[in-house]
């Protein structure tokens, strides 16, 4: 049974995830994938979101390539506040966070940024996590500088393939138009 | 009548967005007359003693409902309890107790439940009580934690009578509160009109929150002119994770308001293997620029020195030498540092001077200051 809430109560906790950018963009992230979405994927695509659509670069070289504090505030306090629940290691959204996306995305305000994400996860859905970190580390090379796991990542950077063409070769721009237009990248080991 | 009181109220008067104000806080013979930094888990009498008095002693006492059951109202267990969880209760310093109290779903409190809650609230050395937290376990949605949580104050605030030092219980405001919301949480404290508010942050950044909560606490505090006020932070974080310099938001926090902010209670989740030299080996305080930075060749030896003057060894340049973790000795050089900065603040804003205040709001990054 579909659990009905307060519209009210809706709105006013939308309220505050709207002054929230962050919030919004790890709602919507998780909201877009038909599976559980790992730490490692949010912090990956909300760093590839912002490359291609702003000029935040909130992402800074970290432990694990690049990490937003804000990020992980923000999907450990949905968590905490019952809007994703922990599923396969990874969040997926409760019946109230399926709730919250569905009046979202009916508003105006939002709609672009949903457009956004859902061509994004349309052109990188398929890519596996640890091939997301690879792409990353690559195209991004400032923000593993400080990484503690690039030398175990490497080989899979040196052996990549993205739409038949290895990693190695591809830049950020255009793989972020592939992005922006979403258009399908698949994967391989070359 | 009110057990505790604040007066002195100092407020900045610069042309900044600032928001810095200092206060005394007095309960019995115990004050705090500084903006401050509350007690943390590693902090030692050495570092204490070299403050003084004036701080907070924040006693957190988190427990589950299975806990507070097992304790009932047992006095010695409960004192057990809240002895393993605080240290300096002899010292003069204001001890404030706050209970976290987390309910699994489909728990809900009892009668029982609340008495409880009440006589280990009614703690004798307990100096400010505060209405204390509930923390949710998983799958708990934000309207059945607003639900439950304004159920729960009505609760205490009704019981509050049978106990005399509970009557004037300050106020305390849960992170999943609205920001629209927080109009009925006041209106349920309207007969004791609080001017003690306690703002969970749940290990974020004083910037993380939106801007329009403090704007909203700000207008209640406010009301009827009334501006003998104190805003404390629980559990917030110091400073943002990733970058290697990034601002102090704990003592950059007096911009939003707070009066005092206490520490994160949030254990790591995940161990991190890092390269064994100092530049790993956490942030240290820089009171010049209000950031916590690497460690490098210019704070180094500063902070071996203040080890070497306190604890009576030293430290090797050469970190793979080190046999002891230099993490608790960095948390109380920083405790100390941090509060020295903000003791500074508080003189200045009595001596209503503008400069300091200035100085640290000039070094918030810039996307903050039109906070």
């Amino acid at each position: 049974m579909r659990m009905e809430y307060d519209e009210d109560l809706i709105e006013d906790i939308l309220y505050d995830i709207e002054e929230q950018e962050c919030d919004k963009l790890v709602l919507i992230l998780v909201g877009s994938r038909q599976q559980p979405m790992m730490k490692t994927r949010i912090q990956k695509m909300s760093l590839i979101y912002n490359q291609a659509y702003t000029t935040n670069r909130e992402h800074e070289a970290y432990y694990f390539g690049g990490y937003s504090d804000d990020i992980d505030e923000s999907y450990t306090s949905l968590l905490e506040t019952g809007v994703l629940m922990s599923k396969s290691s990874g969040y997926v959204l409760s019946e109230f966070g399926e709730n919250l996306i569905s009046v979202l995305k009916n508003k105006g305000n939002d709609k672009e940024l949903v457009d956004r994400i859902g061509r994004m996860e349309q052109s990188l859905g398929s890519i596996e996590d640890k091939s997301l970190v690879a792409i990353t580390y690559e195209l991004f090379p400032d923000l593993a500088e400080k990484s503690t796991i690039a030398r175990s990542i490497s080989p899979l950077i040196k052996s990549l393939m993205l739409n038949d063409k290895p990693l190695v070769d591809w830049n950020a721009d255009e793989f972020l138009n592939h992005v922006r237009k979403g258009e399908i990248i698949h994967t391989r080991r070359g | 009548m009110a057990r505790y009181t604040i007066s002195d109220v100092k407020t900045y008067e610069g042309d900044n967005m600032s928001d810095a104000k200092t206060v005394t806080l007095r309960v019995g013979g115990r004050k705090v007359d500084s903006l401050c930094k509350a007690v943390e888990r590693t902090t030692d009498l050495k570092t204490l003693n070299g403050l003084g008095n004036g701080i907070i002693n924040e006693c957190y006492i988190d427990l589950t409902l299975d806990k507070l059951r097992e304790l009932d109202d047992d006095t010695d267990a409960q004192t057990a309890y809240i002895k393993s969880r605080s240290r300096f209760l002899d010292s003069d310093n204001l001890r404030i107790m706050v209970i976290k109290l987390k309910l699994e779903k489909d728990q809900r409190l009892n009668d029982l439940d609340y008495g409880y809650l009440m006589s280990l609230l009614d703690w004798s050395n307990n100096d400010l009580p505060l209405m204390p937290l509930l923390e949710f376990g998983e799958g708990v949605e934000t309207p059945i934690q607003l639900q439950i949580y304004q159920d729960f104050v009505n609760q205490i605030l009704e019981r509050r009578f049978n106990y005399g030092r509970l009557s004037d219980i300050a106020m305390s405001i849960p992170l999943y509160y609205p920001r629209r919301r927080l109009e009925r949480l006041f209106e349920s404290y309207h007969d004791i009109k609080p001017t003690f508010v306690a703002m969970d942050l749940s290990n974020k950044r004083v910037d993380s929150i939106p801007d329009g909560k403090y704007s909203t606490i700000k207008e209640y505090l406010s009301r009827d002119g009334i501006d003998n006020t104190f805003l404390y932070g629980i559990n917030v974080k110091p400073c943002k994770n990733g970058g290697s310099s990034v601002s102090a938001l704990d003592v950059q926090s007096i911009h939003w308001s707070f009066n005092a902010t206490g520490p994160t209670h949030h254990k790591p989740v995940k161990r991190v293997i890092v390269p064994n030299d100092w530049s790993n080996a956490g942030r240290v305080f820089d009171k010049g620029e209000l950031q916590y930075t690497r460690f490098d060749d210019g704070n180094l030896g500063p902070f071996i020195e203040w080890v070497d003057g306190n604890y009576g060894f030293s430290f090797d340049v050469d970190y793979s030498k080190n046999e002891r973790s230099t993490y608790s000795y960095l948390k109380r050089y920083n405790f100390i540092n941090a509060n020295r900065e903000l003791m500074e603040v508080s003189e200045s804003l009595r001596k209503g001077e503008t400069e300091v205040v200035d100085h640290a709001f000039d070094r918030l990054p810039v996307g903050l200051r039109g906070k």
